[in-house]
């Protein structure tokens, strides 16, 4: 392969300030910032109403339990995140002939796909970055408390966590920005994937779960779970959390351990819990991008 | 350190010494899953260094196809080549390094102005910021942009999208210029100086220009020698009288005689003697004569031993256009 790193950044830096400067992806985050300066907010006070008036014990850690909310928000917005830094990423450089220019030039095809990817990654985790730091500040804040190490690791592994969920939709992005030649259907395509990966499965999910309930056989309870397995909202929400799902009209109800946030459990005895989570969070992302790359070399061959 | 010393190498690339620009041996690209078109057949070329190269045939005749294999854009399926002394298999890099391209078609990254395209191009040949910002500049004055540097090129005209995309092809500074279709779609005005550029370009730098047009009158203005091509095919290469002589030998000579001191039918009658000379017809006072070869001393010693003296002797205006016409004809 020809592959040539610094030409790879040189287009990633390329890539990220065009999809920065994008008006879609600008409304976004901006969308995103104030919402999750607005959710961290309302959870912090309401833990602070509830706690000082009884009703729910003092939670052991206040900065995590800030989180919550914002963990909720992300399950629903850092998709849409991704999905806006490449559903049409190489559409608009077929489109407009661009990459027939950009061709002529001393860089190959691989060199191009991986560029695109580590700007679109990278400007993925800067959005993510912001995120975190504008719930955390939120929540020192209000709070006025210090945050400890522990604690900031497990804000920490939250952060890769997220950045994984959203990584795998920048993923299902790229890939559609391959196949697909057309941004307008592309962004169809997503929206729909997303869909039905986030509320049209946890209807499904819901209905198989109450509908099944009363003869509670393996039978139908593997049926919801390796449904489950499909969307990465489900892993993303078991790890964060701890809730089963998160989707609209589900259930929500908490596994023992509420995720990485629950600091009653020790972080190995959260690994345990969830590792295959994990895994498929990891890999998912992983086999998309790896699909895109090959795809994309490959149409060196018939164009 | 290392990676310094290597891009200084890269930077000084020199093109190896051969005698020829572009060279193609049996070049061949199928395409089709059961490989049932042949783009481009057994193509063999050589373009001398310094040339200005035209490249002309029907849409479909696998030009775009060639210039793609040329730059390294395209395996071919069969035969070999060689550009600027490099492989066009093994040595794409260097291929690239030494080439400028403006491909049919050119688009660009429309958010950004053109001193930003251009230095986004500029990157990937690591060339040093100082050279870069003013080869940029230069460039675009070249090219007559320099009103529009720092204006986004998705708000550039059509003329002005080709003149920018000849100054992205010439960012390298390249030893051999590949422009497919340079000046399609664009003014009479906007194409004479996309033409005078090229003419410009290949005089004063000795850059070495294969191109491809739709426009006979172009290439026949500024080519050196020409090649047509149809269906993949090479049908003809040569200068324009080259392809004359081709057509010539295939299609006989058209000449138009007037005379003096001889009435046209004894004229008509001395120069239907001559051998050769295959019909004869008298039009308005104009004696046209087909002849199989080209007879001009044969035929006015003719007139004269007849006692007459040919007062107009022309052969019938053979430009690219006809030629191109009447070389394609039947494939
Ligand atoms: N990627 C491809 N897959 C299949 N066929 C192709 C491909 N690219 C070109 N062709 C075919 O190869 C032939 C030559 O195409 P090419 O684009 O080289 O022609 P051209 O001479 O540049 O034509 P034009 O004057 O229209 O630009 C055409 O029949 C075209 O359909
Ligand atoms: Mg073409």
């Amino acid at each position: 392969m020809n592959c040539d790193f610094e030409k790879a950044l040189i287009i990633a830096k390329k890539e990220f300030a065009d999809s920065f400067w994008s008006p879609i992806f600008l409304s976004l985050l901006g969308t995103l910032i104030l919402a999750i300066f607005a959710v961290t907010y309302r959870e912090i006070l309401q833990t602070e109403f509830y706690s000082q008036i009884g009703e729910i014990p003092v939670p052991q850690s206040a900065v995590l339990e800030g989180f919550y909310n914002t963990s909720l928000m992300m399950a629903w917005f850092s998709p849409l995140i991704g999905i806006s830094l490449s559903f049409d990423s190489i559409i608009k450089e077929r489109k407009s002939a661009s990459l027939n220019v950009l061709l002529t030039h001393p860089v190959f095809r691989d060199t191009i796909i991986l560029g695109k990817m580590l700007g679109a990654v990278l400007l993925l985790m800067v959005v993510m970055l912001i995120s975190s730091g504008i719930s955390l500040g939120t929540i020192i804040l209000l709070l006025g408390t210090k945050v400890s190490l522990m604690e900031l690791n497990r804000i920490a592994v939250w952060f890769i966590l997220t950045f994984l969920y959203a990584l795998s939709f920048l993923s299902i992005g790229l890939v559609c920005s391959i196949f697909i030649r057309e941004a307008k259907d592309s962004i169809v395509y997503n929206i729909v994937i997303w869909l039905t990966l986030s509320i049209m499965f946890t209807w499904i999910l819901t209905f198989f779960r109450y509908s099944l309930e009363p003869i509670v056989s393996a039978g139908s309870l593997d049926i919801t779970n390796s449904l489950a397995a499909l969307s990465p909202m489900h892993h993303y929400a078991e790890l964060s959390t701890g809730r089963a799902s998160l989707g609209w009209g589900a259930g929500g109800e908490r596994e023992n351990i509420s995720g990485i946030l629950d600091i009653r459990f020790t972080l190995v005895q959260w690994l345990k819990e969830f590792w295959t989570n994990l895994i498929v969070l990891f890999i998912a992302p992983l086999i998309l991008l790896i699909a895109a790359y090959l795809k994309f070399l490959r149409e060196d061959i018939s164009a | 350190m290392e990676s310094m010393s290597i891009e200084l190498e890269q930077n000084e690339i020199v093109p190896k010494t051969d005698e020829f620009a572009i060279e193609t041996i049996n070049l061949s690209k199928v395409f089709g899953k059961e490989n049932q078109i042949r783009a481009v057949d057994n193509l063999n070329l050589q373009i001398r260094k310094g040339e200005v190269f035209g490249f002309v045939g029907p849409n479909g005749a696998g030009k775009t196809t060639t210039m793609k294999m040329l730059i390294g854009l395209l395996e071919p399926s069969e035969g070999s080549g060689k550009v600027a002394g490099f492989d066009i298999v093994r040595e794409v890099i260097n291929i690239r390094v030494t080439t400028g391209v403006l491909p049919e078609p050119a688009g660009f990254y429309d958010n950004l102005t053109a001193r930003q395209n251009l230095r986004f191009y500029a990157k990937l040949y690591d060339i040093k910021p100082d050279v870069r910002e003013k080869r940029i500049v230069n460039l675009l004055e070249t090219v007559d942009l320099t009103r529009a540097i720092d204006q986004k090129t998705g708000g550039f005209s059509t003329g002005m999208r080709k003149r920018f995309g000849l100054a992205q092809a010439l960012i390298n500074e390249p030893s051999v210029l590949f422009l497919d279709e340079p000046t399609s779609g664009i003014d009479p005005l906007g194409a004479q100086m996309m033409r005078d550029l090229i003419k410009d370009l290949n005089r004063s730098k000795g850059v070495t220009v294969f191109l491809s047009s739709h426009s006979m009158e172009e290439v026949e203005d500024i080519c050196d020698r020409i090649a047509i091509i149809a269906r993949g095919k090479l049908l003809a290469v040569g200068s324009v009288e080259d392809l004359r002589d081709i057509v010539r030998a295939k299609e006989g000579v058209h000449y138009l005689l007037e005379f003096q001191d001889i009435p046209i039918s004894e004229a008509a009658e001395a120069v239907n003697n001559v051998e050769g000379v295959q019909a004869l017809e008298i039009q308005n006072g104009t004696l046209h004569v087909h002849a199989k070869m080209k007879l001009r001393p044969e035929i006015a010693k003719a007139v004269k031993t007849a006692g007459g003296t040919v007062s107009m002797f022309e052969e019938e205006e053979m430009n690219l256009q006809k030629l191109f016409l009447k070389i394609i004809e039947g494939v």
